[in-house]
């Protein structure tokens, strides 16, 4: 039984700087894992390498067994890993109706506009605004929104609480336990570790480009010395 | 008083043939960052297709073939450009200036150096009169097909899904390429689509602007210079550009015909003192 998404020994990096150094990682199909990690260890690095936005210099990435190291952005969308990036990267001029539409991947049973627009009634809103002109958290649910649009198999999450108040925090917190428990398989980079605990069932944590712990999050929250260790946190 | 508005309609139609023209060059530039020096060329190309198929099938068969053969010139031009594509604007100019050169000679084996009018279809013919004096039928036809083929530029770009991609691919390829879409299909359609507006507007005009050796390069001049005034990458800015540039030719033509061919770039320039990223322009690149 392999999971979902196996990684192997990937490696990644630009030019001659190698970033992603040798990280291995398995995320069994619904479950939630959270990748922790300090200032510019790589976490963006390797996840957008499993995209494909940066290509991996070498190492394997499955997806449901299916090779996806090396192959182009566009393809590796098609095979179902959809990316909520660092920074969300929103097209700040195209509205977020626009926006979100660019996401829209049909599928039997997932995620339609109107579903979509439902569980983030305030984007319901605001549907003919420019995506650059929201308040930042609208734009994380804008961002989440177009991820969720391409139904992935595997939702990537790179740091949805940066920049976030504590208010907006707790309701982001809401709309991806809401997911999770709908069974969306996630991987989530993060630096808030309330935000990526409460809705994670596995801690991996990445230093210098390589992951140096993994367990469950019960386990992580029973050891606070792994935290303190790795992330220089109490 | 008439001569003042015969005047203006015929700005009127140059700007909007040049918009064919600086929309698809924008565009280009806006999505690839990459000024494409032919561009004139597919003009020409409309121009001497609307010459051949003028006296025979008509003008109006001249506008598919056009369509066609300047798709597939355009889509021929992005497979030249792509290698140097991240290779900065001077190695672009100079690789595309050379296939505009190439083509003008080609041309000029072709069709040697007169300069054709070819008729416009027999119902455009003849003129209108407007106050008592008269207006070519065929010039009031090119402000109405061309604002048709404006309106339709700006329907597609801002109203669609595909326009939707496109502005997408303008601000971020990389995040566009992480939704699915591939982004090779999505410049070289761009190119082919801006290589087919440019033909097409070759035929339309052909019968007023008269199709000759040196159209290319004047042309591409002028739409250069929309694009600047405008603002690179901005359509908007091409529109308005164009009408701008379209009155001032005729006007400046009209009324101080020594100084007509200063005006054009007196205006760029002082546009560009007054904002240098030209007049709906965001970044200076
Ligand atoms: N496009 C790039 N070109 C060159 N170097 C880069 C690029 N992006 C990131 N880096 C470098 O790679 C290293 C890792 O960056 P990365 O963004 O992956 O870290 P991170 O763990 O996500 O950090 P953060 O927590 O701040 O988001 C950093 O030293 C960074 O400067
Ligand atoms: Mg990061």
């Amino acid at each position: 039984m392999s999971a979902l998404l196996e990684v192997k020994d990937l490696h990644a990096g630009y030019g001659a700087s190698r970033i992603v150094r040798g990280v291995s990682l398995s995320v069994e199909e619904g479950a939630g894992i959270v990748l922790f990690g300090r200032n510019g260890v790589g976490k963006s690095t390797f996840m957008q390498a499993l995209m494909g936005m940066v290509t991996p210099s070498s190492g394997q990435v499955l997806l449901a067994g299916k090779q996806l190291a090396g192959r182009p952005a566009h393809e590796i969308a098609k095979a179902g890993l959809a990316i909520v990036p660092q920074g969300r990267r929103l097209f700040p001029d195209l509205t977020v109706q626009e926006n979100l539409m660019l996401g829209i991947r049909q599928t039997p049973k997932g995620w339609t506009l109107d579903t979509l627009y439902e569980l983030l009634p305030r984007l319901a809103e605001r549907t003919a605004q420019p995506a650059g002109l929201l308040s930042g958290g609208e734009q994380q649910m804008v961002a989440i929104g177009r991820a969720l649009l391409r139904n992935p198999s595997v939702l990537l999450l790179d740091e949805p609480s940066e920049g976030l108040a504590p208010r907006i925090i707790a309701e982001l917190a809401g709309v991806l336990r809401t997911l999770r428990a709908d069974g969306l398989t996630v991987l989530i980079v993060e630096q808030n570790l309330k935000l990526g605990l409460t809705m994670s069932d596995h801690v991996a944590i990445m230093d210098v480009g390589k992951i140096v712990h993994e367990s469950t999050v019960t386990e992580f929250r029973r050891s606070p010395d792994i935290a303190r260790r790795y992330l220089g946190v109490i | 008083m008439i001569e003042i508005l015969f005047t203006f309609l015929n700005g009127l139609g140059r700007g909007l043939l040049l918009f064919t023209m600086a929309a698809g060059l924008s565009l280009v530039f806006g999505l690839m960052s990459v000024l494409n020096l032919a561009h004139g060329s597919l003009l020409l190309l409309g121009g001497y297709i609307a010459v051949m198929l003028a006296s025979g099938a008509g003008l109006a068969a001249a506008l598919p073939v056009a369509l066609i053969a300047g798709a597939a010139f355009g889509a021929v031009l992005y497979f030249a450009v792509k290698p140097v594509m991240n290779r900065g604007h001077l190695d672009q100019g100079l690789l595309t200036l050379g296939i505009a050169f190439i083509f003008a000679d080609v041309a000029k084996h072709f069709w040697g150096n007169d300069v054709y009018l070819p008729a416009p279809p027999e119902i455009l013919r003849g003129s209108v009169g407007v106050l008592g004096m008269q207006y070519p039928v065929y010039r009031l036809f090119v402000i109405v097909a061309a604002a048709a083929i404006a309106l339709v530029i700006f329907v597609v770009v801002e109203r669609t899904r595909l326009g939707a991609i496109v502005r997408a691919a303008v601000a971020d390829k990389q995040m566009v390429a992480a939704l699915g879409y591939r982004i090779s299909f999505i410049m070289g359609g761009v190119f082919a689509g801006a290589a087919a507006l440019a033909a097409i507007g070759g035929v339309i005009g052909a019968p007023v602007i008269g199709v000759r050796p040196g159209l290319d390069t004047e042309m591409l001049i002028l739409a250069l210079v929309v694009v600047v005034v405008g603002g690179l990458g901005s359509l908007r800015g091409a529109l308005v550009g164009a009408l701008l540039i379209g009155q001032i030719q005729t006007l400046g033509v009209a009324l101080l015909p020594e100084l007509s061919s200063f005006l054009v770039f007196g205006v760029m320039a002082l546009v560009l003192l007054v904002k240098p990223t030209g007049l709906f322009g965001k970044v200076n690149r």
